[in-house]
């Protein structure tokens, strides 16, 4: 008999508390699996969809908390093109807008002669050298989805737009994107000359301490506009922070709610076999034996329950990015850093659930169990 | 004193803050190899001195010898527990998940590194006591002399020097009472392990060889009986 066999027989003497104890810890995992993955999946679809399209560095007005609503003059993108150590840079007007269908989708004014257009790789359709005002170019999931293909009409903010091209990227929101020529879409909102962000391909992209100096000297030439590097875009974008920090606060709160469970269970389970730890301690069984065979305890709920707890979650992150009001928003993050998460969370709830329980089955002596003789 | 296994030097036991004193300034010793009764009606202090002989209760007042020192700490008292001390209890208190052959490895934690041998000893035991066939049986399978039996089977796991037995054969009947009892003076004559058992039956108590007889928590006669 394995030492560990003992802990898994005392949990299935009550089977249904167990159960119920190792399902609470399910929920509360699968909860921190859809809320991280779910935050995650934004900040990494974000940060994607703007190095798929070979931006450096954004630049928005300071103190933008909801990109969508920046305001920009669109004239500002030649003097940023003109500071030394940018090699380019384009204008991008972006909003949220509903389709007809009532799904939600993103669109993006370039302007005609944008290095954006280049980077776009089609798996349908051809762009024109210069795009007609009422030409669109859509993402492949929003043209399989729509059923919309080169030569076909989307219907956006009322104004029928020929599909001129379909393009193919990696990230999900650029693959549910629709492109439109920024004349055209800064009249369909209703907001001549303005832009939402700026977009800046540098001269040296790798060079860590040239991107500084490039950035530094735009700061100071561009005091109303904050620059962020691309791979930092997440990470200072206050509406995804935002998100961040209640996916975890959240999280903790249903972490805390699972350890509370093993902690009850446990407790509960020592109080009915007082007799059963005097007895191990009459037979010599030392302290930590039986501190271990109570976190064991602990460890078998947790990690059972983090096992439905990753399966529930992993399904529900599908789901919802499934859902109408999210898809091509989020693209489910459940690679191997949630997963050492998980692990890591499990190995807590097991064990913090577990010490003191643990610490009260150690203080029981053989002489309490002799009191029910 | 130096030879004995267990002793009590002056030892008293209260309880509830001293208002109720279960034994009162006792000093005995337990030789190698000795069958001790220690008899006495109910309330006498018996179990009380049963318990402190063989570690598992603390005095206060007076002193407990193992081996002739006293175990400075609980833990220290554990390790003693472990290896040189058996326990057989009157409810057999065997872990109702585990099998007859499980039951008998648990002493065996922390003593006996290797499963295999772990298995095999406590498979030899059960086999001593007459339960070879019931090896896979859990105690809800068993009957009350087979469940002592197995409890015995546990206290020789790890081959003890002494066995304390708190009325062993209190919830038997007849027949399972002398099984059990015939089992516990093969054990003390074939091993020469030291046999203390509390009782208040003097029929059971006639097969020791020497009886202790407590009144009011003092011991009121010692005396060899072969």
């Amino acid at each position: 008999m394995h030492f560990v066999s003992i802990p898994a027989r005392n949990l299935s003497r009550r089977p249904v508390r167990s159960i119920l104890t190792a399902l609470g810890v399910a929920i509360a995992v699968a909860g921190f699996v859809v809320l991280t993955g779910f935050s995650r999946g934004m900040e990494r679809a974000w940060t994607t969809s703007l190095i798929e399209r070979d931006v450096q560095m954004t630049a928005v007005p300071r103190g933008t908390v909801e990109i969508l609503t920046a305001s920009i003059d669109e004239s500002v993108t030649a003097r940023l093109a003109a500071v030394a150590g940018v090699r380019d840079a384009s204008a991008e007007l972006a909003d949220m807008v509903m389709l007809p269908s009532g799904q939600p989708v993103l669109v993006v004014g370039w302007p005609p002669g944008s290095f954006l257009w280049a980077t776009l790789r089609l798996s349908a359709g051809r762009l024109p050298a210069a795009m007609p005002p009422d030409g669109v170019v859509l993402g492949q999931g929003l043209a399989g989805a729509l059923r919309l293909g080169p030569g076909d009409t989307l219907h956006l903010l009322g104004a029928p737009l020929a599909v001129g091209a379909v393009f193919r990227p990696s990230g999900v929101i650029n693959n549910n994107m629709v492109i439109v020529p920024l004349p055209t879409l800064q009249r369909l909102l209703n907001r001549p000359g303005k832009v939402t962000v700026l977009d800046l391909r540098l001269a040296q992209p790798g060079d860590p301490g040239q991107v500084n100096v490039v950035r530094a000297r735009l700061a100071a030439a561009f005091p109303d506009l904050t620059f962020t590097e691309t791979r930092s875009v997440a990470d200072n974008n206050d509406i995804l922070r935002l998100i961040r920090a209640m996916a975890w606060g959240i999280s903790l709160i249903a972490l805390a709610m699972g350890l509370f469970a093993v902690l009850n269970t446990l407790l509960m389970s020592v109080t009915e076999r007082v007799r059963e730890f005097g007895v191990l301690s009459a037979l010599g069984w030392s302290p930590g034996r039986v501190l271990a065979m109570v976190v064991i305890e602990g460890l078998v709920l947790s990690v059972a329950g983090s096992a439905a707890g990753i399966v529930l979650g992993i399904g529900g992150l599908r789901w919802l990015a499934q859902a109408p009001m999210l898809r091509g928003i989020v693209e489910p993050e459940t690679g191997a850093r949630l997963l050492v998460e998980v692990a890591v969370v499990t190995l807590v709830l097991g064990v913090a659930g577990s010490l003191y329980p643990a610490a009260r089955a150690v203080r029981i002596q053989p002489v309490d169990a002799l009191k029910y003789e | 004193m130096t030879d004995a296994i267990v002793a009590l030097e002056h030892v008293s036991r209260g309880y509830d803050g001293g208002r109720i004193i279960a034994l009162r300034d006792v000093t005995l010793a337990v030789e190698p190899g000795e069958f001790v009764a220690v008899v006495g009606p109910s309330g006498s202090g018996k179990s009380t001195l049963l318990h402190l002989l063989c570690g598992l209760d603390r005095p206060t007042a007076g002193r407990v010898l193992f081996r002739g020192t006293e175990p400075a700490t609980p833990v220290e008292w554990t390790k003693v527990r472990a290896r040189h001390i058996g326990f057989v209890f009157q409810a057999f208190y065997l872990f109702p998940t585990l099998t007859a052959l499980e039951n008998v490895e648990v002493p065996m934690f922390g003593v006996v590194a290797d499963r295999t041998v772990r298995r095999r000893r406590a498979c030899d035991l059960l086999c001593r006591v007459g339960l070879g066939g019931r090896l896979d049986h859990r105690p809800a399978e068993l009957s009350g002399g087979e469940r002592q039996r197995v409890a015995i089977a546990r206290s020789l796991a790890n081959a003890p020097m002494v066995i304390g037995a708190d009325e062993p054969t209190g919830n038997l009947d007849s027949r399972a009472s002398a099984e059990v009892l015939d089992l516990l003076e093969d054990i003390h004559r074939r091993d020469g392990t030291s046999l203390i058992l509390a009782t208040h039956n003097r029929e059971v108590a006639a097969r020791a060889t020497r009886l202790v007889e407590l009144g009011d928590g003092r011991v009121v006669s010692d005396q060899c009986t072969s």
